[in-house]
């Protein structure tokens, strides 16, 4: 390889002379990993689950909102699937305004369309200030890294219901 | 030819054919042998990548387990379509050192300036390199994760712009502009660096 007076590949020239030592650790590495495959199917089941149970908690909460009220959670709960895999699960505190703003890991996502199929559930928290639900706008950005960022709207309750909610 | 040219025609050689890796991945899914030649295909280009980007062993070993880990968790969802697993893989390794130099890289380029961070075992630049590679990972690792990655994508894993694209998730066009900013800082921060050592 020819020599240039690129002071960039001179470094990365000089960064490529170091290679990896050969590490016995490598194969403990192995058999660690080959051990997590053994019990990743136990697990794999115990995350169907926890989906299953939010699907569960949210329909739930949908059918007491209608039977009552809307009302505004200052918390939520909120579990993030991308692609069917449950990759976050949070509480989330409301702003005065009735939003919030947080981060979540799309690292894992395998995509090469750019796109990638998002379920958020939102369950009311334990701040709730009733019995019924929260109608929320929820917008996604990002992503092509190795986060993206999610807002969180809470909608102003729908005077139709509320004034069934007061009868 | 460039130095990401030559590094490219020597790596190409080495990629398994699609047809065998396509079904190599499948049986890799369900069959701990068949993730076992995964992993040794796969595990000292990883182990070098990181190593390069971070400087360090220890660093280099959590990090790679943790790409393997997150490897053996979306396999079973991972459909190969005719884009090599090194993508796949280098993209969650990409992650996981932007979000290790994010948080690490000030206390990083204070441990490689006192010059007690790279394991004595590991080989080192040649002397007639006019960069010592100390000082060319502390110049790297003063720009922004991003930067970083998609320079060492280009010059050490030699890949082209559509293939960093294809690893990083954006469009060629962002990539190009990005490895052009990134080249400017890099240029300007060791010329900077020569300054102050003359």
């Amino acid at each position: 390889m020819t020599k240039t007076q690129d002071p960039v590949e001179n470094a990365f020239r000089s960064l490529s002379g170091r290679h990896w030592p050969e590490h016995d650790n490598s194969t403990q590495l192995e058999d660690r990993i080959m051990n997590h495959l053994e019990s990743s199917h136990s697990s794999t089941l115990l995350s169907r689950h926890r989906t299953l149970f939010a699907a569960a908690a949210v329909l739930v909460l949908v059918s007491v909102g209608f039977a009552t009220a809307i009302v505004i959670s200052r918390t939520l709960h909120v579990t993030t699937e991308i692609n069917g895999e449950v990759i976050d699960s949070r509480e989330v505190t409301l702003d005065e305004s009735g939003s919030a703003t947080f981060t979540i890991p799309t690292d894992s996502i395998e995509s090469e369309d750019g796109t990638a199929e998002i379920t958020m559930t939102l369950e009311a928290g334990e701040g709730c200030e009733g019995d019924g639900m929260t109608v929320a706008e929820i917008t996604i950005e990002g992503g092509g890294g190795d986060e993206a960022e999610v807002s969180i709207q809470t909608l102003p309750i729908e005077s139709e219901q509320s004034d069934e909610a007061d009868e | 030819m460039s130095m990401a040219q030559t590094q490219l025609v020597a790596r190409e050689t080495e990629v398994p054919a699609a047809d065998s890796e396509r079904s190599l991945i499948e049986r890799a899914k369900h069959d701990r042998e068949a993730f076992g030649i995964l992993y040794r295909q796969h595990h000292a280009m990883l182990c070098n990548h990181v190593f390069r980007r971070t400087g360090d062993v220890h660093v280099t070993e959590d990090l790679v387990s943790e790409v393997f880990l997150t490897v053996l968790r979306t396999l079973r969802r991972y459909r190969y379509r005719g884009v090599p697993l090194r993508y796949y893989l280098l993209r969650i390794a990409t992650n996981a050192v932007n979000r290790w130099a994010r948080r690490n890289r000030q206390h990083a380029i204070a441990r490689l300036r006192s010059n007690d961070l790279i394991d004595p075992r590991t080989e080192r630049a040649s002397a007639s390199s006019e960069i010592d590679s100390d000082e060319a990972l502390v110049a790297l690792l003063t720009l922004s994760p991003k930067h970083q990655a998609v320079l060492s994508l280009h010059y050490l894993e030699g890949l082209r712009v559509d293939e960093i694209a294809t690893v990083v998730g954006c469009r060629d066009g962002t990539v190009k502009s990005r490895l052009a900013r990134a080249r400017d800082a890099l240029r300007e921060e060791l010329r900077a660096r020569s300054t102050t050592h003359d």
